[in-house]
């Protein structure tokens, strides 16, 4: 059987708003570029079947969605809960401690993606390590309870993909996350025999 | 009241027809070739001894008001497709004279009137498409079922490639094998074949079990396909 070529790209989400050199522009040309047959979106599926823009992230409302409207790439949405899955558990042991210092640590993490900037650099090993550690830091930070949904989001994401890779085998797949879900996705997708994982810009 | 009757067909029967027709006091009895065409006044009755299809498509498109009796030995097939056509009166050349002055006053009424000799032929006809075995059933694979059914609803490929959650390719590689296996040529032709068949009718949703395996996710979002498109 043909292998699934796949590809994760990671998106900046709120920090697009912003004015970074990862911006919606460049996002939106690189999907156009690399034209993919799927499109995996991390956006929930009634969001998506309802057309419920407002509830999604403004890449997917205002890049996203539009390059696969005006082309023959089909969006899947992929989302496997809440996009703010590592916010700390309110009423919790030291929860208002637990958030000051997770809200550091989120700071920390958007200046990275700032500082990194472009999507060659936000998708590379480098900053994947930097990001895979520094969220693995907030999950620990927010409690048992913060990992748990952390983890279940990614594994359900993870699922979603394989489901739509295999419902449709042989295709080329782009499969668009937040980037600090990126490098833990790209990894776990590396285990899978009928998959081939390649770099955006090789898909 | 005066029953005009215009009688249309080859020489020798036309005639005779007319002749026993014309010995009805209350008959106005005219030849297609004698008949003042460009009267606005459409007959009451056509006689009609030509069994040809075009020939009774033409007089009724010519007078659409009148009704058409069709005198001839006509094969059971042949009196199906002339009902058809409108034509509710229907003899054999063997019929009486007086069934047959009985049967152009019926028809001048508007009544279906059927030779019972005709109408035998016909049920028989009726019996043999009935029995006759079923054309072997088309299997469809549960995603191409999905693929037909957003096809007769007039989706795209895109739409259908969206909706299922597959590539536009993949969608396209679907139809391709559903032309196939229905037999047609285009999306309308499939699209026709479906409907025609009944599959997806909302009453007969599980008209031909053994032909659909199961139901999938397409079915709960047909309706969203809908409102989207209404959009």
């Amino acid at each position: 059987m043909t292998k699934s070529r796949v590809a994760v790209l990671g998106t900046l989400s709120d920090l697009h708003r912003q004015s970074v050199a990862y911006d919606l522009k460049v996002l939106a040309r690189l999907v156009r570029q690399i034209e993919p047959d799927l499109l995996c979106a991390e956006i929930g599926r009634d969001h998506w079947e309802t057309r419920d823009l407002a509830r999604m992230p403004v890449e997917y409302r205002e890049a996203l969605i539009p390059v696969c409207k005006r082309s023959d790439i089909v969006l899947v949405p992929v989302a496997g809960g809440e996009a703010d899955a590592l916010a700390v558990p309110r009423g919790g042991q030291w929860h208002r401690l637990r958030s000051a210092i997770v809200g550091l640590l989120n700071l920390q993490l958007r200046l990275m993606q700032r500082l990194a900037g472009t999507p060659e650099a936000i998708n590379s090993g480098t900053f994947g390590a930097a990001c895979t550690w520094m969220c693995g830091l907030i999950a620990w930070v927010g409690g048992p309870e913060a990992r748990r949904a952390w983890a279940a989001a990614n594994d359900r994401l993870l699922q979603n993909v394989l489901t739509a890779v295999r419902r449709d085998p042989g295709r080329r797949v782009l499969v668009t996350v937040d980037c600090r879900r990126r490098h833990l996705l790209d990894r776990r997708l590396r285990t899978f025999g009928e998959i081939e994982v390649v770099e955006f810009y090789q898909l | 009241m005066t029953l005009s009757v215009l009688v249309v067909g080859p020489t020798l029967v036309r005639e005779g027809l007319r002749a026993l027709l014309a010995q009805e006091e209350d008959f106005a009895v005219g030849a297609e070739a004698e008949y003042d065409f460009s009267d606005p006044s459409s007959p009451d009755v056509i006689v009609c001894c030509a069994s040809a299809p075009e020939g009774v498509r033409e007089l009724r498109v010519r007078w659409p008001q009148a009704n058409v009796l069709v005198v001839a030995d006509l094969a059971p097939a042949a009196a199906s497709r002339l009902g058809n056509l409108g034509v509710i009166g229907l003899f054999p050349l063997t019929a009486e004279p007086d069934e047959l002055i009985w049967a152009v006053r019926s028809v001048a009424q508007g009544r279906l009137t059927l030779h019972p000799t005709v109408l035998r032929a016909l049920v028989a006809h009726l019996a043999e498409i009935e029995d006759a075995p079923l054309p072997p059933p088309v299997q469809l694979t549960p995603r191409e079922r999905d693929v037909l059914r957003y096809l007769t609803l007039g989706a795209s490929d895109k739409d259908i490639a969206q909706q299922l959650y597959l590539s536009v390719r993949t969608a396209q590689s679907h139809l391709v094998h559903l032309y196939h296996k229905l037999g047609v040529h285009s999306r309308t032709e499939a699209a026709l074949a479906a409907i025609h068949a009944g599959w997806f009718d909302e009453t007969s949703a599980d008209k031909n079990p053994d032909q659909f395996s199961n139901s999938t996710e397409a079915d709960s979002r047909h309706s969203a396909l809908v409102g989207a498109r209404l959009d």
